[in-house]
């Protein structure tokens, strides 16, 4: 049978607008994120010209310092680290738009055996090193965060247009785009890795999400779209012992 | 967001299904005595009954039901992620009242996000609808494609119907059960979460709802994101992490462990079956600690459900009796009752019923319509579900409850296992006094003051629940004498059983709970209140220090920016504010102190127990609640709260030390307030 929609109200706006402006909503270059990201900002915004270090066949960027590991068969779907991500991101906003993680879920279905899904799983920017959102961007924004040392991919907010054309680059890699769209502000946001701290990995309870360094760590890689991207950075598939053995029951209590 | 009303969203919506009208209005007002969840709720259902001359039935277009959410809904706090509603419930005996009722995952949250502090629901729809709340936008849709499945079906055919693919839109659905009016019948959100006791599934099909689906885009600010975070964080390390606790509890939740260990005591050795079929666990938004576990095995239609608690194990008992051991039909059965929209607490009550009465030859196997000697085996669960979900023979006046099944065969109240009000059995009033006067006082089923006292002495009880108790018995002493000034507090010996120091424990519980864990809203069942002070270091080692719960207060003048909860006494005067507001409705409603009573039985049944005694010391007990003692700790229990103490209804002096004198004006109109 069809859907009908019988009574349908759209509410108006009266959520004052002048609240949600470029200064609250810039916790990117606030003292909240960190003194490091702060730096990078000032740095791609005061340093010249944005659009000049745009070039369309760039080199590989730099590796980040660390990658953000999951454990899906750790994850409760409890989301507090989109929770945690929004809040100290978006100067204490929690909101599940404005997380650069999302945690997709599927209630009526689990399972933790390999090579499986399972109903929740982490799903956070894997730092491509030929990252397609970096090179679909036409005014160059997503630059390396050098400043911090952690050589995330960031999203330069002044820079940004909101064209998506990033979100869609990694949408047609990886299903979920990593990158989250701020309807407010019409800018892009992602993940960059909290300036060294990520808040994802402070505030799992359950130690799903990790921040492995790259000497301790290196991603696979597969082809999409003619670009070598990262395949999730999962335990299932990048460690050798059985995590269900390793997770399994212990003695009676 | 509106104005400086940071931690709420300042909306509130209000829908008719009868006129079709959807209106919104301000939550500002409530907030400074309301605060929210409970409060607010028991407020706006005050103001929206209390002009209607005659009594307000459960399934009467006019009844409101009423969803809500708190400061703390959807922020960083820890189990920020229940939502709590509330309405005349149809399940409560022998009348249907006013009565909350939560439920834990994703809900409350989105809500907020799509910009409502909570809802207020009224009305008749002339078909089934259902209702969908998409940020700005809110729909009263046509329903009549849901009607009829099963409330785990209609959250799948609404993703289906919105593209949902990462299902984010978060549903709350009735089943079977609530469509055909079964009393009891449950509202449920995921597989696992549900607001079970108070028959709630069962309004929503009086009013031809069948599910109400949100998705919020939008964000809730913090007053004072910094100190949230950090509140938030210390809250967090003082509730589990997996690198705080024993290597063993990883990835499976803590408290089913604590529960299932319990079981496993019991002799119904639940710990081999949960290691063999359970696999993940699942939380609530924003919760550390995952109460509910995933059950690998699939149901009819192949779904995975995850479990917890008595919900997860209502037949657990029975299939033990039959097989020695736990077999998956206990699970098959639950998840058969969870999808149709069973509240599993009153199966708890309806099988022994059942049982007792085919044993003392009341019913027989041809009247109820199953063959008793069959209770264990799967086909027994699913015929008596099956028949009392859509009312099928002797089904049809089990769907109405148990006690009110008893009144209409005219037999069989003598072997009702419920404790008061049409609620089953659960926890023991025979070990403790306060939890005799829960079950008197409350207006539903008293779970949460009794998570909040037990929670308090982190015992569960040592001795009385093996292994779970964590504290030592002069620890709990101490704690006694912090709190109460005195170990009474805790003797639960016969000589103390029916000491006035058990009235002020049972009202500071009500108090704090209704206050600080359902109004802000934070899990009750969690690990509130946590006394920060107590415990130090990773290996939180217990620091006799002055406990009190302060983070509850901090965590919520930091969501909100303000300092809403300044009494000094960590909200304990909001939490005695609603107290007296529900009694106030109760009042209406026409309760006495007369109804303020426990079940004829466990004045006359003896009961075995182990219980703190003298000094925190464990003692065995064995006894029944004396009548006269348990009047007279009824009485300085109206005392306590500062009640009149022949008709147990609050005094104007009360009412208006409590800021609430516009309620006790009203009372006074409609001549209900007690004669100074």
């Amino acid at each position: 049978m069809t859907d009908q929609v019988l009574h349908e109200v759209v509410l108006d706006d009266d959520a004052p607008v002048d609240e949600i402006t470029e200064a609250t909503r810039r916790s990117f270059l606030q003292g909240i994120t960190g003194a490091g990201v702060a730096g990078v900002g000032a740095a791609l915004f005061g340093g010249g010209s944005v659009l000049s270090t745009f070039v369309s066949a760039r080199p590989a960027m730099a590796a980040p310092s660390g990658y953000l590991v999951m454990d899906p068969a750790l994850c409760t779907g409890c989301r507090t680290c989109m929770v945690a991500c929004s809040t100290y991101n978006n100067n204490g906003e929690a909101s599940m738009e404005l997380a650069r993680i999302f945690v997709p879920r599927n209630p009526t279905h689990s399972t933790w055996e390999r090579d499986k899904p399972v109903n929740y799983e982490p799903r956070p920017c894997l730092q491509c090193d030929d990252a397609p959102c970096v090179n679909v961007c036409p005014v160059g924004a997503i630059q390396t965060d050098h400043k911090s040392g952690t050589n995330a991919r960031v999203i330069d907010q002044h820079a940004c247009i909101g064209c998506r054309r990033c979100i869609d680059a990694c949408e047609s890699a990886y299903e979920i785009p990593r990158i989250q769209f701020d309807e407010a502000r019409n800018k892009a946001n992602k993940c960059h890795l909290c300036g060294g701290n990520p808040q994802c990995v402070n505030w799992c309870p359950n130690h799903a999400i990790n921040f492995v360094s790259t000497d301790e760590f290196t991603p696979r890689t597969k082809r999409s779209q003619g670009r070598t991207v990262n395949i999730e950075n999962d335990y299932r598939i990048v460690r050798n012992e059985d995590r269900i053995l390793e997770l399994g029951y212990p003695q009676e209590p | 967001m509106a104005k400086g009303l940071s931690g709420y969203t300042g909306r509130l919506l209000h829908i008719d299904l009868t006129t079709g009208k959807i209106e919104t209005f301000g939550t500002e007002p409530y907030v400074e005595r309301f605060l929210g969840g409970r409060g607010i709720m028991a407020k706006l259902h005050w103001d929206t009954i209390n002009h209607k001359p005659k009594r307000v039935a459960a399934f009467d277009a006019e009844n409101p039901f009423v969803i809500m959410t708190g400061p703390l809904t959807g922020s960083l706090a820890p189990t920020s992620g229940r939502t709590e509603c509330s309405t005349i419930s149809p399940m409560t005996y022998p009348d249907e009242c006013y009565m909350p009722s939560s439920f834990g995952l994703h809900f409350g949250p989105e809500l907020k996000f799509a910009g409502y502090d909570g809802m207020v629901i009224i009305g008749k729809a002339d078909r089934p609808v259902w209702i969908l709340i998409n940020d700005k936008k809110v729909q009263i849709r046509d329903g009549r494609h849901l009607w009829g499945l099963d409330m785990m079906d209609a959250q799948e055919s609404i993703w289906k119907e919105l593209s949902d693919r990462y299902r984010n839109t978060q549903i709350l659905a009735t089943g079977p059960a609530g469509e055909n009016l079964v009393r009891s019948a449950a509202i449920m959100h995921g597989t696992s979460a549900g607001a079970g006791q108070g028959g709630f599934g069962a309004v929503w099909g009086s009013k031809n709802l069948k599910a109400v689906a949100v998705r919020g885009t939008g964000s809730v600010k913090a007053g004072n994101p910094e100190a949230l975070m950090k509140i938030s964080k210390e809250a967090h390390r003082l509730i589990y992490r997996p690198d705080e606790r024993p290597e063993s509890w990883k990835n499976v939740s803590a408290f089913h462990r604590v529960g299932w260990s319990f079981y496993q005591k019991q002799g119904l050795k639940g710990w081999e079956w949960l290691k063999k079929n359970t696999s993940k666990a699942e939380a609530c938004f924003g919760c550390p600690l995952a109460c509910h576990i995933f059950v690998e095995i699939p149901d009819k239609k192949g779904r995975m459900t995850a479990g917890k608690c008595n919900q997860m194990s209502w037949y657990l008992k029975s299939v033990v009796a039959r097989h020695g051991k736990p077999t998956d039909d206990y699970w098959r059965a639950s998840q058969m009752g969870d999808a149709l929209g069973m509240n599993a607490f009153e199966m708890i009550g309806n099988i022994p019923w059942l049982a007792k009465c085919a044993k003392e030859g009341i019913l027989t196997d041809k009247e109820i319509g199953l063959k008793m000697a069959d209770i264990g085996t799967l086909d027994f669960a699913e015929k008596l579900v099956d028949m009392i979900t859509y009312r099928k023979g002797f089904g049809d006046i089990l769907a109405e409850g148990a006690p009110r099944a008893a009144d209409i065969i005219g037999k069989g109240q003598h072997l009702l296992p419920h404790f008061n009000r049409g609620f089953a059995q659960h926890w023991n009033p025979w070990a403790w006094s306060p939890i005799a006067l829960f079950w008197a006082t409350d207006n539903r089923h008293p779970q949460t003051p009794i998570h909040q006292l037990y929670w308090t002495f982190r015992m569960m009880t040592k001795g009385t629940y093996p292994k779970s108790g964590w504290l030592k018995e002069k620890e709990v002493a101490h704690i006694a004498k912090e709190l109460f000034g005195t170990t009474k507090a805790i003797d639960y010996s016969d000589e103390n059983y029916f000491d006035p120091i058990h009235a002020k424990t049972a009202k500071w519980a009500q108090d704090g709970d209704i206050g600080m864990k359902r109004s802000t809203i934070l899990c009750d069942y969690g690990p509130f209140p946590i006394y920060a002070s107590w415990f130090v270091g990773k290996e939180k080692k217990f620091r006799p220090e002055h406990p009190s719960p302060e983070l509850e207060p901090l965590m919520v003048n930091a969501a909100t920016g303000r300092e809403l909860i300044a009494d000094g006494n960590h909200g304990m005067k909001m939490g005695e504010r609603f107290w007296n507001l529900e009694r106030a409705i109760a009042m209406r409603e026409g309760r006495t102190s007369k109804d303020d009573k426990l079940a004829d039985y466990m004045h006359k049944k003896k009961k075995k127990g182990t219980v703190t005694g003298p000094g925190g010391k464990t003692i065995k007990i064995n006894r029944t609640i004396d009548r006269a003692g348990f009047e007279g700790l009824k009485i300085a229990y109206y005392k306590e709260r500062g009640w009149d103490v022949t008709t147990g209804h609050p005094t104007r002096k009360t009412l208006e030390r409590l800021d609430l004198k516009d309620v006790a004006d009203q009372l006074d109109k409609e001549n209900l307030l007690p004669k100074a």
